[in-house]
């Protein structure tokens, strides 16, 4: 891997932190949402991509903006 | 959940209304439904899962039972429904699923949109229906229905994994029971949704392509590129997967050919050893025709002076004691002096006159000789009978041994004949070389596949290099883009929460997998003869290994057809014991297990470990045997049966139930 500045890699210096309670809690409403889903019935459960896009939606909501 | 009973309306060969009752006894917890092949064991078992689930598995859809929809003239409505009685934490359900069919001018059409009704019975009494999401819920409560193929298990099931295990097959079935009993599908579900890191679909695809599309043309084509190389890379991946499996199948052929060879090769001894038999019993024969001949020529030669013998020898005791024996001159007859006398001239020459002494001496030998006297005769007589006394006195001595040298024959021809016939099984050599080609064929695939396989393994390795390098790349050239920052905040918080899910995932399904195969393995030790190991690897290929005395594993051991039945019934009680250890609040008070039991293709003692195991480890089971298993089931659960029924086909169309 190519070195940066100050003896950090590449990766190191691109890497985006991430808040691991922000994680948590994205990832909570993402199960609950698939849980809501399955318990429809089968005729009436929302689309593959109705479901990435709220799960889309929903990351967008809770990542804090720069 | 404990199902009390079943309702059928018109559903398939169940014309107008059936109705089963099961036994809900904690003791006699087995009920029996008997009937014939295509009198709807299957359509009944399909019953459950259509009521519950609205699914069936029915290769012809169709679900009005045919002499109904027969019948029918434009304009009538036909109610094909199933409900279901059942108990669950102490209160009694009942779930319903109708389906209405309407006859079109030409045809007979489903109406939309089925009918599914959950009621919960209240303290008075009465059934009360439950708004339509939450009968939903509480069904798949009673059993998720990832599970419910375990429980409702049919024997196109039963056939279908008996044939993974025979066949060395990947099992799908074990995978999803394994997904169902990991219980996380909300979790999979969302990671599928997510997508995965690198693709262009799912919702980190969906970030790659707004950030790529705020860059420039570069990045986009960056994309399509990682794009095809992943996707060129999970299909190299399925390819090493499946590659992998069939050099698994074909290593252990080379083993299975490998082993029949070396059989056949003992095989083969015995064919020589056969042969050399056969040769010697073949000319032992000849040799004992010649030597009987010989026997007969002997006999036939010697046995009348054997005969005689003692006859010989009483004459020889009276000729001894005669006195003329001696007197006579060998070979002349009384004619013969006669001639000389008239002649007047001896042999010697001499002159012979009548009243001479020589005359006189000849006159009186004479006398002694034939026709005058016979004591000569006699002599000639003793000494040739001398002669057939002496010659014969071995007679008796050499038909013994002749009679042995016969006799020795027989001895050594059936000792043969027996060795031959102990030898009859042996290998024909067209079978030897179909399994030395086959054998052959093997290896060359083997060595074809593992290069595949390291060629796709390098390759796979050579994308992943680049797809790398292109990542770098892409990040380098995204990071020039200031209004990406944020999208690309957001595409990390998606890769980060795909990759916990993908691993809490995979730990769970590790965990439940190996749980499940220590499980299988407990239960079958119970149900089968034991000292057999079933693994299941990381990619679901059920290996059954034979444990020998020291622990350790022989390779794979030849599968049968009542072995693999009684791994998936160890499977199928295994999963019951996961889910009833799953359900640790204890709300449901137990499983049922309804499944056909091919009875008949187990021997007796299985028989009866398989119908003492099943019914204690789960708290129901309804069995569909064929009629011709009645009295297996009679004779080794009877004191667990509490109900029993007959499926009576009347047609091909129409079936009933009786109650035995």
């Amino acid at each position: 891997m190519r070195k940066m500045n100050g003896g950090l890699t590449m990766d190191d210096e691109m890497k985006i932190e991430v808040d691991e309670q922000i994680v948590k809690s994205i990832m909570a409403m993402i199960i609950l949402a698939e849980k809501r889903n399955l318990r429809l019935p089968v005729t009436q459960r929302k689309t593959r991509t109705q479901m990435e896009h709220q799960i889309y939606q929903e990351i967008i909501r809770q990542v804090p903006k720069e | 959940m404990i199902i009390r009973q079943i309702k059928l309306n018109n559903f398939r060969q169940f014309k107008d209304r059936c109705t089963i009752d099961f036994s809900t006894d904690k003791t006699n917890n087995v009920t029996v439904v008997m009937g014939d092949n295509g009198a709807g064991k299957t359509t009944l078992e399909q019953a459950f899962t259509w009521c519950m689930y609205g699914s069936t598995n029915f290769a012809i859809q169709e679900l009005i039972n045919r002499d109904v929809r027969e019948s029918m003239i434009s304009g009538d409505i036909a109610v094909v429904s199933v409900e279901l009685l059942v108990n669950y934490n102490n209160h009694e359900y009942s779930i319903m699923r109708k389906q209405r069919f309407e006859k079109k001018t030409t045809r007979v059409e489903k109406i939309s949109n089925d009918i599914f009704l959950v009621k919960e019975q209240n303290s008075n009494g009465e059934f009360i229906p439950l708004p339509d999401i939450k009968g939903v819920a509480t069904v798949r409560e009673f059993m998720p229905e990832e599970l419910s193929a375990f429980f409702f298990f049919d024997g196109e099931r039963l056939e279908h994994m008996s044939k993974e295990l025979l066949e060395h097959k990947r099992s799908d079935n074990f995978k999803g029971a394994v997904r169902g009993l990991v219980g996380l599908t909300a979790m999979l579900e969302a990671i599928e949704h997510l997508g995965k890191p690198g693709r262009k679909s799912g919702v980190i695809g969906q970030f790659d392509s707004l950030i790529d599309n705020a860059g420039n043309s570069n990045l986009s084509e960056i994309a399509g590129v990682i794009d095809n190389l992943m996707s060129k890379q999970e299909n190299l991946k399925k390819q090493i997967d499946d590659w992998s499996d069939e050099e698994a199948r074909y290593s252990d052929d080379m083993i299975s050919f490998q082993a029949e060879l070396k059989n056949m090769q003992e095989d083969i001894n015995r064919r020589r050893e056969f042969e050399r038999l056969q040769a010697l019993i073949q000319s032992e024969e000849k040799e004992k025709v010649k030597d009987r001949q010989a026997l007969y020529n002997y006999f036939a030669k010697h046995s009348f002076g054997y005969l005689i013998l003692p006859l010989l020898e009483e004459a020889l005791g009276e000729i001894k004691t005669a006195d003329k024996l001696d007197k006579g001159i060998p070979h002349i007859h009384a004619d013969t002096i006669k001639f000389l006398l008239e002649r007047g001239t001896c042999i010697c020459g001499s002159k012979i006159c009548n009243g001479d002494e020589a005359t006189k001496h000849l006159e009186a030998l004479m006398q002694t000789l034939p026709p005058y006297s016979i004591g000569n005769m006699i002599g000639q007589f003793a000494n040739q009978a001398r002669s057939l006394a002496v010659r014969e006195t071995d007679f008796y001595e050499q038909m013994k041994q002749k009679t042995q040298a016969y006799q020795k024959h027989d001895a050594v021809i059936n000792n043969a004949i027996d060795q031959r016939d102990d030898l009859e099984k042996f290998a024909d050599k067209e079978k030897v070389n179909s399994i030395k080609i086959k054998l052959s064929t093997a290896k060359n695939a083997l060595s074809r596949l593992r290069n595949d396989i390291i060629n796709a393994k390098t390759e796979c390795s050579r994308i992943n290099d680049k797809v790398k390098y292109l990542e770098n790349q892409r990040k380098e050239i995204r990071k020039t883009y200031s209004k990406n920052k944020q999208n690309m905040v957001y595409l990390e918080y998606a890769k980060v929460i795909w990759e916990q899910l993908k691993t809490t995932y995979d730990e769970k399904e590790e965990e439940v997998r190996l749980e499940l195969e220590a499980r299988i393995n407990k239960i079958f030790e119970n149900i089968y003869d034991g000292g057999i190991q079933i693994s299941v690897d990381e990619r679901y290929n059920i290996i059954t290994n034979i444990v020998t005395d020291s622990g350790d594993y022989m390779s794979d051991l030849e599968k049968n057809t009542a072995q693999s039945y009684a791994i998936i019934f160890a499977f199928i009680a295994g999963i019951i014991e996961m889910a009833k250890n799953n359900n640790k609040d204890e709300t449901n008070d137990g499983f049922p297990l309804v499944m056909d039991a091919p009875l008949s293709a187990f021997d007796k003692e299985r028989i009866k470990r398989i119908c003492t195991v099943l019914p204690t480890i789960a708290e129901q089971v309804i069995i569909f045997i064929k009629d011709t298993d009645g009295d297996i089931a009679e004779k080794y659960m009877d004191s667990i049966i509490g109900k029993k029924w007959l499926i009576k086909k009347h047609s091909k169309t129409v079936s009933s139930l009786e109650e035995r």
